[in-house]
C-alpha cells in the first residue's frame, strides 16, 4: 500500500503557481461543465491538467513513449475519494487505482502512478470509485505509448499521425443529479461521443490525411454502448493492433469495439478522398442502434488554407485569474456560466469590463456566439 | 495450441434410465438470493437436491444421463451448429454420449424461455492443456421474470429487458472470491486456463487487471484465437478461453467492463467481478 502525501496544492493554487510544476499535474474534480451539441451544460466530473485549471471531456490525452518510466501526478481538490486506474497498461496492484486492491486518493490529497510503459499502444485510464457513476460522468481519457520511429510497434508500420478517437456516452438524467442516480442496473445512455464531441460539434474532430503515408486510428471505448465502426473501402482500413498488442494485420470494412477495449486502425485514402466512417453506438442489452456519428476524413489536398480564419475565435480574457473585473480584446457576444452550470451573463462584453468582484471563487466557463469554448479563473 | 485429432461429438436420446452405469445430473428447481434479490432457479445439479450453482460437465467423464426434476419437459442443446435437440420429458431422463473435441468448450442449455430466463445452462469442457483450469459462467437476471416463470407463466418478451443481478457461476460479487472456480489463485510464472461461457441474453466484455491474455478459443471471434488482450468480449452464447501467464504477485480484479454488470440490484460494486490472486 503506498503512503499518500498531502501536499499544500489548494484548490486555488491549481490557478496560480502549477505552471512551474514539472512533471504536469494531473487533478479530480466534479464541478465541471460540458456543452453538447444543443448547447445544454451538462455537470460532469472529471480530469484536468492543473496548468489549466479545468476539466475536460474526455480529460487530457496521456502520451509516453515506449520504454518510458512514467511518474503521473495526480491531485485530488474534490470533495470526494478519486483514483486513476491505468487501463491495460499492467501495472503492479500499488499503482492499479483500485480501492480495495491499491489505495484511494482522499479530498485534498496528491500522490504518483509509477509504471514503465513496456508496450507501444492505446490505453485508458479512469477513475476507479464507484466505477459505474464516475465513468459516466467523465472521469476517464486515453493514455497513448508512441515509438520515437513513428512505427505503430517494433518492426511494424510506420504512421505519419497517430489520430486518438476516444468514444464514450452518457445518460444525462444521472450528470444532472449523480446523488439520486441509484440504481445502475437500468442506466441507458442518451448522449454518445466521439472525443467528448456530438453531431456537428465533430467538424471539429476532422481528420485530414496524406496518400504517402497512412494515418493511425487510435480507437478506443469508455462507452456504456458497444461501438460498430464502419470503415468505407475508399479509406483502405487495416487493422494491426488491439488492447496495446500487434495482432496479425487484416483488412477490415467493419470494427466491433466494446468497452474498454482498444484499436488501432491505419487508414490510407487516396489523394483527393473526401469522406469519412460511421460510428454506431449500439446499447448493450437489446443492442438497439441508439445514435450514430459520423468522423470526417479529407485528404490533405483539400485543406483550404483560409480554414482557420474561418472559425470564431475562443474569448481571451483577461487577467485570469481575475479579482475584480475581467475583459477581452475583441468585443463579442457571450455568456458565462459557473461550475454548477448557472448562468451568469449573458451579453456584448468588450471595452466595458465585467465586474466579478461579487462571484465566488471558482473556474468559470464562456462561450462566445458561433465560437469555441474558454475559461477563467475568479479569485479574491 | 497443441490440438488433436479433432472426434465428432456424439449426443444420443435415450428415455430409458441408465444411471447404473453412468454419471447423472438433475434438472432441479428452487430458489436463490442473489444480491438482495430473491430469484427462481433451475440448475444442473450432481443430485436431486437443489443446488445454487450449475453443475459444470466434463466431457471426459460422460455419457451423462440428464434426470428432469422440472414440472415441465426441457429441449437441451450444445453449442455446436447443427447438433439436434434432446427432450427431456418431466419426470424422466435421457442420455447425453458425449465425445468432445479435445481444446474446446461448450454450453449446454434449455432452448425453453423457462429453462433460459430460469438459468438452466451450464458449461460443458473438454480436455484442455494440463494446467489448472478456472471456469467462469456469465449470467444476468431478471428477478420478476424468474417468478412469472416459476409460476408456469410466459414473459412477454416485447416488454424491455433489463436484468438486475449478473453473476459468474451463479454467485455476485463478493461471493464469487468464495468460489474457488471463479477466483483464480496461482503463483509467479505459473500458467492457468479460464473456460468463460456467456450463457446470457446479452454481450458482455471482460478487463483483466495486471495482465493480458492469450485468447485460446472464441467461438464468435474466431480470427481472434492467439491474440493477447486484457478486455475480452464475449458475444451471448459465446464460449472462450483463455491462457494467463503470470508475472507479478499481487490481487487484481477481473470484472465486466459494462459497468452495469458490475453492480447487484443496481448498486456498485458486485455483479460480474472476481480477483486474480498470485502469490509470490
Amino acid at each position: 500500500m503506498k503512503v499518500l502525501c498531502v501536499t499544500c496544492l489548494t484548490f486555488l493554487g491549481i490557478s496560480f503557481g502549477h505552471a512551474q510544476l514539472s512533471p504536469p499535474v494531473l487533478f479530480s474534480e466534479m464541478n465541471g461543465i460540458h456543452f453538447l451539441e444543443d448547447g445544454t451544460a451538462l455537470p460532469i466530473w472529471g480530469y484536468g491538467w492543473t496548468t489549466d485549471g479545468f476539466i475536460t471531456l474526455p480529460g487530457p490525452l496521456l502520451h509516453y513513449q515506449e520504454g518510458d518510466d512514467v511518474v503521473l501526478a495526480f491531485h485530488n481538490p474534490s470533495p470526494e475519494s478519486h483514483t486513476i486506474h491505468l487501463h491495460g497498461l499492467d501495472v503492479d496492484q500499488a499503482n492499479d487505482g483500485v480501492p480495495s486492491t491499491s489505495f484511494y486518493v482522499a479530498s485534498g490529497e496528491s500522490t504518483t502512478y509509477e509504471f514503465v510503459a513496456t508496450h507501444p499502444g492505446t490505453f485508458l485510464y479512469h477513475c476507479h470509485v464507484t466505477t459505474t457513476l464516475h465513468l459516466t460522468m467523465g472521469m476517464y481519457g486515453m493514455v497513448l505509448v508512441t515509438r520515437s520511429d513513428g512505427a505503430i510497434f517494433e518492426n511494424g508500420p510506420v504512421v505519419n499521425q497517430d489520430v486518438p478517437l476516444l468514444f464514450s456516452d452518457l445518460e444525462m438524467a444521472t450528470n444532472l443529479d449523480p446523488v439520486g442516480s441509484f440504481p445502475f442496473h437500468d442506466m441507458r445512455p442518451d448522449v454518445f461521443m466521439v472525443n467528448g464531441k456530438s453531431g456537428s460539434q465533430l467538424e471539429e474532430e476532422l481528420i485530414w490525411t496524406s496518400p504517402e503515408a497512412p494515418t493511425a486510428l487510435r480507437l478506443a471505448s469508455a462507452a456504456y454502448s458497444r461501438i460498430r465502426c464502419s470503415f468505407p473501402s475508399e479509406l483502405n482500413a487495416q487493422l494491426w493492433m488491439s488492447d496495446g498488442r500487434a495482432v496479425p494485420a487484416e483488412a477490415i470494412d467493419s470494427l466491433d469495439i466494446y468497452p474498454g477495449e482498444r484499436f488501432t486502425v491505419l487508414i490510407q485514402p487516396d489523394e483527393g478522398y473526401d469522406g469519412g466512417f460511421h460510428a454506431e453506438f449500439l446499447h448493450m442489452i437489446d443492442d438497439q442502434l441508439e445514435s450514430t456519428q459520423w468522423v470526417q476524413v479529407k485528404d490533405n489536398s483539400l485543406h483550404p488554407s483560409n480554414l482557420i480564419s474561418l472559425q470564431e475565435p475562443s474569448v481571451d480574457w483577461y487577467p485570469n485569474p481575475a479579482s475584480d473585473f475581467i475583459q477581452t480584446e475583441v468585443e463579442r457576444n457571450c455568456k458565462v456560466w459557473d461550475s454548477w452550470g448557472r448562468l451568469m451573463f449573458d451579453g456584448l462584453i468588450g471595452a466595458d469590463r465585467l465586474d466579478v468582484s461579487t462571484w465566488p471563487d471558482g473556474v468559470y466557463t464562456s462561450r462566445a456566439a458561433g465560437g469555441k469554448v474558454s475559461r477563467f479563473v475568479v479569485s479574491h | 495450441m497443441g490440438a488433436r485429432p479433432l472426434t465428432l461429438m456424439l449426443i444420443s436420446l435415450s428415455v430409458k434410465l441408465t444411471a447404473a452405469q453412468v454419471d447423472s445430473v438433475w434438472i432441479v428447481p428452487g430458489g436463490v438470493v442473489l444480491g438482495g434479490d430473491t430469484i427462481a432457479a433451475l440448475r444442473f445439479c450432481d443430485s436431486p437436491q437443489f443446488q445454487a450453482q450449475n453443475e459444470t460437465l466434463e466431457a471426459w467423464l460422460g455419457p451423462w444421463v440428464v434426470v428432469n426434476g422440472d414440472s415441465v419437459d426441457h429441449v437441451l442443446q450444445m453449442s455446436e451448429e447443427g447438433e439436434p435437440p434432446i427432450l427431456v420429458p418431466a419426470g424422466g431422463s435421457s442420455t447425453l454420449n458425449m465425445a468432445m473435441p479435445s481444446n474446446s468448450t461448450h454450453r449446454l442449455r434449455s432452448l425453453t424461455q423457462r429453462g433460459d430466463l430460469l438459468g438452466l445452462e451450464t458449461m460443458v469442457r473438454g480436455e484442455w492443456e494440463d494446467f489448472p483450469h478456472y471456469e467462469w459462467n456469465l449470467n444476468e437476471w431478471d428477478p420478476s421474470a424468474t417468478w412469472s416463470l416459476a409460476a408456469l407463466e410466459e414473459v412477454d418478451e416485447t416488454e424491455p429487458y433489463v436484468p438486475r443481478q449478473f453473476t459468474i457461476n451463479d454467485l455476485n460479487f463478493p461471493l464469487t472470491l468464495e468460489d474457488s472456480t471463479a477466483h483464480v489463485q496461482t503463483s509467479v510464472g505459473d500458467v492457468v486456463l479460464i473456460s468463460i461461457a456467456n450463457h446470457g441474453r446479452m454481450d458482455q466484455v471482460l478487463h483483466f487487471h495486471g495482465f493480458h491474455v492469450e485468447i485460446l478459443q472464441a467461438s464468435a471471434h474466431e480470427n481472434r484465437v492467439g491474440w493477447s488482450k486484457d478486455t475480452v468480449p464475449v458475444k451471448k452464447g459465446e464460449c472462450v478461453v483463455v491462457k494467463l501467464e503470470t508475472n507479478q504477485s499481487g490481487e487484481y480484479p477481473v470484472h465486466a467492463h459494462n459497468l452495469v454488470a458490475v453492480t447487484n440490484a443496481g448498486f456498485y460494486p458486485g455483479g460480474m467481478i472476481t480477483i486474480i490472486t498470485v502469490e509470490p
